[in-house]
């Protein structure tokens, strides 16, 4: 059975649905779209969809995916024309594609993301201290924060799973721009990054009401990481 | 200014509140109209939290319905969680609409639906949230008509103090009308006074500062009686004659958050005519009205394209008694297997046709099946006139434990007048023989897994507009003896019991016969801090009992046997089935004589066929029709 991938954006409003909800909210697109999805067998069927990485409650994606199995061959173009039209306020079709039968699941081929986070100054700070902290931070071998977690607050070395950050400051905001370790083989969260500058380069960051977008998922490439879309 | 709120609102409160999808009036099918271009605007107030309101049918049918009409706007609001409500109030926010961020403040009417008796406290702590004076005497030109509906407003004495007007029945219908003429005075800059006077000739509408109760001097009251001219001295309910013809809305809201209620609710009847003599339902959506399933199928079509939802439930008080159940189910089923759309029945009848109905569409067995005999002895049963026999359940077990559900529910009600020690005995020995028939059924099929049976003992609460609206309620001490008397002989693996914490159920049964003088109490618990009071974790009794006691009224003479011939806080409101035939009815319970329900035998007279000007309406004609063996 044809397997596609859909990209899609969660913006504005929709930041604030769970990932559970937003998983509800596609196989219900799909049902007023009527989207052949296949289910699977068994006594509670659901429907072989499958998500390349969950988005926190709170944060947009730029570029998210995620993988559905049809049970018919479909037409590509009327079917992301059928689903926007489906879809609530602030998610969005940018593309469907079909994927080869072979390749890994999507969810298996993430191993970072790209993010840019906004973020309120708690004090003031010059450009050029700015970047020293960036620059002291990316320095450390070691950036211990502590995370919340489903059993109890616990510490984490985030600094490892830092691939790359950047920071620009823009008015009463810092503008921050990382990729970070993402997927099953571990994960940083952007906020617990912003945790780790304020605590241990004392950047004046306000820890809370963050703006996050996940700007895109990336994936293992020829060279290096690559966008997970362009990575077929 | 409501830009300003949106913003607001989405960057320094939804971040910091649980599961703030709740907030955001953005749902799939969800309407959001231009404000200017209104003439009046309402916004309905479900007293309670997003997840139940959402499941509430009747919510869904006015928001369509009001919303249709290009003229007005209807929005929602719902009880704000406990994180939400102390962000509001350390940051100064009034409470706002789901979907324009409007203050509460800046409609023309807040419309609350009154399901339960618990969540009258709710209601004042919305409206303080709102920054509208909870007093309708206090509010001013500029503040909202206060109006609430739903079954509660057939006792509305305890929420006279704080609801401008009642809509008494269904509110499809009295709720149009009720806008209309609040634009056309609007319009001629009618002031609040002028206004309320004018919609309390509007039938089915309750304006309850127009009417005076007067006490005796030992307290009983006397009469409620309209102190100005052209005031009905009774006020009638509105219903909808004919369900085909009313509106139905083919474009429900799709919840994005999980609700309880997950699913199209189809509504295939109105009213139930069993005449269960403790049920408030039964007396005031009666008569029976069914909906065609001409009509049905085509709305369950287009609910479906326009949700997308996975689940269709077929709704009303009594299900398996729609005449034409079992041909529906098997054209839905048929319609919808391509869809993979399941159907569910929310309510089984205790014999083996619904069983049969519920192996017939629920093809996976994912959770247990529910029945409600209500009363453990054959006497007791009779006397509530729940005409169902030891026989019935034992078919309807051996039916279901045969067809490969495990588990088994079963619905009792403790507190009911004339029980004894024996009708306890009685809901022992019917749980101990279900949970036998089950083993032995498990025994011949070689079953894995073991058959449980869970006994919901509720306590019974007696309801205005009911046969037993006289009766005593049982104190809270009798209730707890009457609970640790079950759990001390229920004692098996096999068993599970449940039960409704017996000081609740005095509340309830107090503020379901109260009458205007409670609005005190109510009043001095809120400020307490009395609120969401059906949820244990909020339940505050002791708070609930230092306020009767500063209020210097007592709780227990609400909860008393009342004499027949009493003046009643709801004689004034008229559900059309008439005070004689509830006395008749209370009289027949007591001397255990059953009453036939009028679908399959003779009218037993209650009047609102002919007080309402309304038929008994039935779909399936003779050959589909339940039979009346059926119905006991």
């Amino acid at each position: 059975m044809p397997r596609l991938q859909i990209e899609f954006a969660k913006e504005g409003l929709a930041r604030f649905t769970s990932h559970l909800e937003l998983m509800k909210t596609w196989e219900r697109a799909f049902r007023r779209a009527a989207v052949p999805v296949s289910y699977s067998e068994g006594f509670n069927p659901h429907p072989r969809m499958s998500f390349a990485l969950p988005l926190a409650v709170g944060s947009e994606g730029a570029r998210d995916y995620l993988e559905i199995i049809v049970k018919t061959e479909v037409d590509l173009g009327s079917l992301a024309e059928a689903l926007s039209r489906a879809l609530p306020e602030g998610l969005r079709v940018i593309a469907v594609t079909p994927l080869p039968d072979d390749s890994p699941s999507l969810m298996a081929q993430v191993v970072g993301a790209n993010y840019l986070i906004r973020s309120f100054l708690s004090g003031p700070v010059s450009a050029e201290e700015l970047n020293n902290a960036i620059e002291a931070f990316l320095a450390l071998s070691e950036a211990v924060v502590t995370k919340e977690g489903k059993h109890g607050p616990k510490p984490q070395d985030v600094r490892p799973g830092v691939y790359c950050l950047q920071a620009e400051l823009t008015g009463s905001k810092v503008e921050l721009s990382m990729a970070l370790k993402a997927g099953s083989q571990g994960n940083v969260r952007p906020e617990d990054v912003v945790k780790a500058l304020i605590r241990h380069v004392g950047l004046p960051l306000k820890g809370e009401g963050l703006q996050i977008i996940r700007l895109d998922l990336l994936a293992r490439g020829p060279q290096g990481f690559a966008a997970l879309g362009e990575n077929q | 200014m409501p830009l300003d709120m949106r913003l607001l609102i989405e960057n320094e409160v939804l971040p910091f509140v649980r599961k703030p999808g709740r907030y955001l009036g953005n749902e799939w099918n969800s309407v959001r109209k231009t404000w200017n271009a209104a003439q009046v605007r309402m916004v309905f107030a479900f007293p309670d939290v997003y997840e139940i309101g959402m499941s509430h049918l009747g919510l869904q049918i006015l928001y369509g319905l009001v919303n249709q009409h290009p003229q007005y706007l209807m929005e929602r609001v719902f009880a704000p969680g406990v994180d939400l409500e102390e962000l509001l109030r350390t940051k100064g926010i009034p409470l706002f609409s789901l979907e324009s961020c409007r203050p509460l403040k800046d409609f023309d009417v807040v419309g609350f639906t009154l399901q339960y008796e618990l969540s009258f406290t709710n209601i004042l702590n919305m409206l303080d949230l709102a920054g509208i004076p909870l007093q309708s005497r206090n509010r001013e030109a500029s503040d909202p008509l206060v109006i609430a509906g739903g079954p509660g407003a057939f006792n509305p004495e305890p929420l006279a103090d704080f609801i401008d007007l009642f809509l008494i029945g269904d509110s499809e219908e009295s709720l149009p009308e009720l806008l209309s003429r609040l634009q056309a005075l609007k319009q001629e800059g009618a002031n609040r006074q002028q206004v309320i006077f004018q919609m309390a000739q509007i039938s089915g509408v309750y304006a309850p500062s127009l009417y005076q109760p007067v006490y005796a001097p030992d307290g009983r009251l006397q009469e409620t009686a309209p102190d100005l001219e052209g005031i009905p001295g009774r006020v009638a309910k509105r219903l909808v004659k004919d369900l085909d013809e009313a509106y139905f809305p083919l474009r429900p809201i799709v919840p994005t958050v999980e609700v309880v209620h997950d699913r199209i609710m189809l509504e295939v009847l109105r009213g139930c005519t069993r005449g269960c003599r403790f049920c408030q339902a039964g007396t005031i959506y009666r008569p029976v009205r069914e909906r065609s399933q001409k009509v049905l199928l085509n709305q369950a079509m287009q609910v479906y394209w326009a949700t997308g939802h996975e689940e269709i439930s077929l709704t009303s008080l009594s299900t398996a008694d729609y005449s034409c159940v079992q041909p529906l189910t098997t054209k839905l089923l048929d319609l919808f297997q391509e869809h993979r759309v399941g159907i569910s029945l929310p309510s089984l009848r205790v014999d083996a046709f619904s069983v049969d109905l519920a192996q017939e569409i629920q093809r996976v067995r994912r959770s247990g099946l529910t029945f409600a005999p209500e009363a453990g002895t054959q006497r007791l049963r009779d006397m509530i006139n729940k005409g169902v026999t030891e026989e019935d359940l034992f078919n309807a077990a051996k039916k279901a434990f045969r067809a490969g559900w495990h588990s088994i529910k079963l619905y009792f009600m403790i507190g009911l007048p004339m029980e004894q020690n024996e009708d306890l005995d009685g809901i022992v020995s019917l749980a101990y023989r279900v949970l036998a028939i089950g083993r032995r059924i498990k025994r011949e099929t070689n079953q894995k897994k073991s058959p449980s049976v869970t006994i919901s003992v509720s306590s019974f609460v007696p309801k205005a507009h009911t046969p037993f609206q006289w009766a005593a309620q049982d104190a809270i001490a009798e209730l707890k003896r009457k609970q640790h008397y079950l759990k001390s002989r229920l004692k098996d693996r096999g068993i599970e019991v449940k039960w409704h914490q017996s000081e609740t159920s005095f509340l309830e049964g107090v503020f379901a016969r109260g009458d205007r003088r409670l609005g005190r109490v109510l009043e001095i618990a809120w400020n307490k801090g009395c609120k969401f009071d059906s949820w244990q974790e909020h339940f505050k009794f002791e708070t609930w009992m230092e306020s009767f006691a500063e209020a210097g009224i007592d709780p227990h003479y609400y909860t008393r046997m009342i004499p027949l011939d009493e003046v009643l806080p709801w004689d004034h409101i008229d559900s059309g089935v008439s005070k004689r035939y509830l006395i008749k009815e209370y009289q027949a319970a007591l001397e255990l004589v059953h009453t036939g329900d009028c679908r399959f035998d003779k009218c037993p007279g209650c009047g609102v066929c002919f007080e309402l000007n309304v038929d008994v309406i039935l779909k399936g004609g003779t050959g589909d029709a339940p039979s009346p063996n059926r119905i006991r």
